[in-house]
Order: structure tokens, then sequence, then C-alpha cells
């Protein structure tokens, strides 16, 4: 049976495609540079001192820069310190940690926890070039190697699959304009396979960053990239039989 | 005018399959499945942010505990947006009753009921008109513009074909709607293990059915424009802009203005009552069901009026 008539729910669900490429693409991108920081030996920290950092304080530590947001208890919702705060119970996902990287200060009203990124661990005292005063941190790494380790993985592991994804979505694509068996029908169902799998394994590797628990539960993110998929393995293989068959 | 029953199935069936397969029909899920979640993870952002400044604190804080201190405070908004005071002024004995029903109704859809689910439900139901019409718009608009019917004519009425592909429609809507209702059924139920599953099963459930009921008027109304109008695109332009100006004009005209008459216009669709499907008193329920099926028979019988005497 050779089509004729292109079904207009091919042409929607090949744009879907498309999008989800690209954003796919700029995820795994992002996995990509975050993995290449962990590789080059650089260590996020969690550093402490004893007194409170006024708001806009700034900490220098080997090159990075973190800015702590507030002195109060009370943080804004919504804001980067969400992220940190998940990471320091530990709670963290690549996501969080991807959040944490670039700014982020958790504080309470007698502390300051600052989460930086360094080249080396350091040993506990540090100048505060701006405000002058010599005092007395803390500094501990904010993953254990174990935990370091695990996240080489979960950062592997997710750019692989992000990368997998997006090329399967774009040949998939290509072969749903096309009415293509294998491009359209079995790239397509592979995608969908491959994008539970890996959300599965993501999860997975997740859990035993938290310690074997999760805080949130279902996620909203995992909702939105787990219909896709199974959507597309619906259709592929009951609606859309028939029309990929060049 | 005569009505074939076979025939009728046909279409309906016929309906139902190209609607999944075309372009408007996926959106319309994809769409609503979207909107779904996305408004089921702002409901319960609220609660994402207490229990994370919690374990900032080291503290530990019963969800279900900051659960009912959420909706204490949420509860008198949702008062407040469903007392419908009219034009009774403060302190008159009518303003004071149809308060303390706001107040009753607002405990039941936040406190008997597990209140986000209440609250997911209730904006979808706001927001069902503008995903219905992306997904039915194009009943016969297309064919007509095509002239492609005149090959059925011969065979079929006019009128197996105007209710076979509508009640198609409804019937694609409905299940779309199932899928939507179950996968935030799961969403909850794994999100706020402090409500009994069999409790968000049976709110869910009972919302179902109001959505599926909500949606018929919507049907009906786009049945009524895809008929009118021999494009397919202008026939999804004037559904959704129907559909805003409905609420929109009257809200700007009467704000400007100051005249109280442009609220009437609210009631070409059933706005003002399509909330009272999610009451507690069964009596407001069943006037809200058949409220909205009436409309649904007027917008239906109008189609079918301008179909029945159009070229195709």
């Amino acid at each position: 049976m050779v089509p004729t008539d292109r079904p207009g729910g091919l042409i929607a669900l090949s744009v879907i495609n498309f999008v989800f490429c690209a954003i796919d693409g700029l995820v795994a991108l992002v996995m990509l540079f975050m993995l290449l920081v962990l590789h080059l030996g650089h260590t996020m920290m969690v550093e402490s001192d004893g007194r409170d950092a006024g708001p806009g304080a700034i900490v220098v530590d080997g090159g990075a820069v973190t800015a702590s947001a507030t002195a109060s208890s009370t943080l804004s919702p919504g804001s980067s310190s969400a992220a940190p705060a998940s990471m320091l119970d530990g709670t963290s996902t690549p996501s969080a940690t991807t959040a944490a990287t670039t700014a982020a200060t958790a504080t309470s009203p007698t502390s300051t926890t600052h989460v930086v990124i360094s080249s080396s661990p350091g040993d506990g005292d540090d100048d505060n070039p701006f405000g002058g005063a010599r005092h007395h941190r803390h500094r501990r790494p904010l993953l254990t190697p174990e935990q370091m380790a695990q996240a080489r993985i979960s950062y592997a592991v997710s750019t692989v699959s992000y990368l997998l994804c997006s090329a399967l979505l774009l040949f998939s694509g290509i072969g749903y304009l096309r009415q293509m068996k294998v491009l359209g029908r079995y790239v397509g169902t592979i995608y969908a396979v491959v994008a539970l799998v890996s959300l599965v394994a993501e999860h997975l590797t997740d859990v035993q960053i938290l310690g074997g628990h999760l805080s949130h539960g279902l996620g909203i993110k995992t909702m939105i990239q787990g219909i896709y998929p199974v959507l597309t393995l619906i259709l592929l293989n009951t609606v859309f039989k028939d029309d990929l068959a060049n | 005018m005569a009505l074939n029953l076979p025939q009728l199935r046909l279409f309906s069936t016929t309906m139902f399959t190209s609607a999944l397969r075309s372009g408007p029909g996926l959106l319309f899920l994809i769409s609503a499945l979207l909107l779904a979640l996305i408004t089921a993870s702002i409901v319960l952002k609220p609660l994402d942010i207490v229990m994370d400044e919690a374990s900032l604190h080291g503290s530990s804080v019963d969800p279900k505990q900051a659960m009912s201190s959420l909706v204490s405070f949420s509860t008198p908004m949702v008062t407040w947006l469903l007392s419908d005071r009219g034009d009774a002024k403060a302190g008159e004995p009518s303003e004071r009753a149809t308060d303390a029903q706001a107040k009753r109704w607002s405990a039941y859809l936040m406190t008997d009921q597990p209140a986000p689910l209440s609250a997911v439900y209730l904006l979808m139901c706001f927001c069902l008109p503008f995903l219905i019409a992306l997904g039915a718009f194009d009943q016969v608009s297309t064919d007509i513009q095509a002239r492609r019917l005149r090959f059925l004519l011969p065979r079929c009425s006019r009128t197996t074909i105007y209710i076979g592909r509508a009640c198609g429609m409804l019937l694609f809507i409905w299940a779309a709607l199932a899928v939507v209702v179950a996968v935030i059924a799961v969403y909850f139920a794994c999100n706020l293990s402090f409500y009994p599953p069999s409790q968000i099963l049976a709110w869910s459930v009972r919302c179902y059915l109001m959505l599926l009921v909500a949606a018929v008027p919507s049907v009906a109304a786009c049945s009524l424009i895809s008929a009118g109008i021999a494009s397919g695109f202008g026939s999804l332009a004037l559904s959704n802009l129907a559909f805003a100006a409905v609420p929109l004009v009257p809200l700007i005209a009467g704000a400007v203005s100051g005249q109280h008459w442009v609220k009437a216009f609210y009631w070409l669709m059933p706005l003002p009552f399509q909330t009272q499907l999610f009451h507690f008193q069964p009596m407001h329920v069943l006037l809200a069901v058949l409220g909205c099926l009436a409309y649904a028979l007027v917008y239906f019988a109008a189609g079918l009026w301008i179909f029945l005497r159009r070229d195709l």
C-alpha cells in the first residue's frame, strides 16, 4: 500500500518531534558541559562561617563567584536558592546541580552556607578581598567521592540518552513526513522505547543519589517527558500503522 | 430530514478515528494533557515551596498539615470567586445568604474533597472551550470548502451527516478527556499520598462526568460555527474568538461604560452557571446539567438549520 494522502496527525507529530529534538539537543549540550566540569576535577564545595552574610555579600573562591541572595531565614519562592536546598539535604538531581553551580547560597540567621565550584578542596581559611576581614570558614565537599562518581555516571547516561533521543526524534520526524516504514514507524518506536528507558534510568540514578528515597514523588518533568513517548508508541503502532508504508 | 441509524453510526466512527488521525485532534489531546499537567504542577507548587523551606531549615513538616494550612489560607479567595452577589448590597439578607452558601461550597471543594484536584478541574472547566475549539473546529467546514460532501448527498441525508459527525467529535473529546483525567489522577495519587487513592478516584470520576457535560455546549457551538463557515482556518479563528469574546467583551464593556446590561452577554455561553456543576447540592448540579444540555440543543439546532439550507 502506497499512501498518497498524508494525515494531518503525522504532520503534527513531526513538528512536535522537531521541537523536542531542538530541546533535547540543547539539554544534551548543557549536560555535556556539566560532565566536562566534573571531568576536569572541579569540586563543588560547601562553605560555612559563623556569622551572617549581608545581602549582596560575595564570596570569591578559585575563580568562581557566588553572591548571597538574602541574610534572613526567609527565601523567596522560586529563587535559585531552592536548588541547593535540595542538594544540602542530599536530595540533588542533575537539574538541581546545574542550578547550584551557577550561583547559590543557603542562609540561616546564625550562619551562612555557600555552594561554590573550586579547583581544589582548600584548607578552610580564606580571605574576603571585598570585606577585608579574615574569618574562619569550614569547607566540605558537597558530594562525597562516591556520590561524585555516581553524578558522573548520571550525567554521562543523561547526555548519551538526550543525544540519542534528539537524533531519533529528527530521523523519525523526517520519516513521518515522508511516510516511511523504517525511518518513520520503526525509528519512532525505537525513540519511544529509548526515551522511556532513559527516563526510568534517570529516575533510578536520582534515587541512588538521594539515598534511597524520593523527595517529591512523581514530578511534572517526568510526566511530560513520559507522556509524549507513550503517545508516540501507541499512535505509530495503531492509528498511523498503515500510513507509514513507503 | 430522515435519520438513518447505521449511517449515523458509520459517520460517528469515521469522525472519531479521523479526529485522532488529523492534526487538530492530536493537538487537542496534547494541549489538554499539557495544560492539565502544568495546572496541576502550579497548584502543587506552594506545597513544594513549604516542604523545601522546611528541609532547608532542617525541620520536618507533615505534608498533610502543610496542605491543610495552604487550604485554609486559600479558602477565602475561593469563596470570593464562587460567591455571586449580583446587585445585592453589603449587609442585605440576600448578600449574607449568598456569602454563607459560597462559604459552604468552598469548604466542600477545598476541605471535603481533595483541594488540588478541585482547583485543577475548576480551572480546566474555564479553559475547556478554548481547548475544544482546537480539536472540534473542523467538523464539516473543510469538506464544505472542498465540496466533497456532494458525493455523499445522493446516499445520505444532510441530517445524518451533520449529527453523525458531531456525535463522533463529541465521543473523541470525551475519550481524550478520560485520558487527561486519568493522567491527572495518577499524578496526584503519586504526589499526594495523604489523600486516600479511593477519594482521589471518586472525586476524579465525579469531575470527569461534570467535564463531559461542560464539553457538550462547546462542541455544539463548534458544530454551529463549522456549519456556517466554509473554511477550516476561518472556523478555528471564529471559534476561538467567540469563546474569548463572550467572557471578555462584557467585562471590558462593563468596566468602561459602567452599564449593567452588558453582563447579559455572559449568557451567550453557559459561563454564569457552569461552576454550579461542582456544587455540593444535587439540585444545583442537576439544574446546571440541564442548562448546559439546553444550550447545546440550541446551538446544535441552529447549526443543523444552517447546514440543511446551505450550498454544499
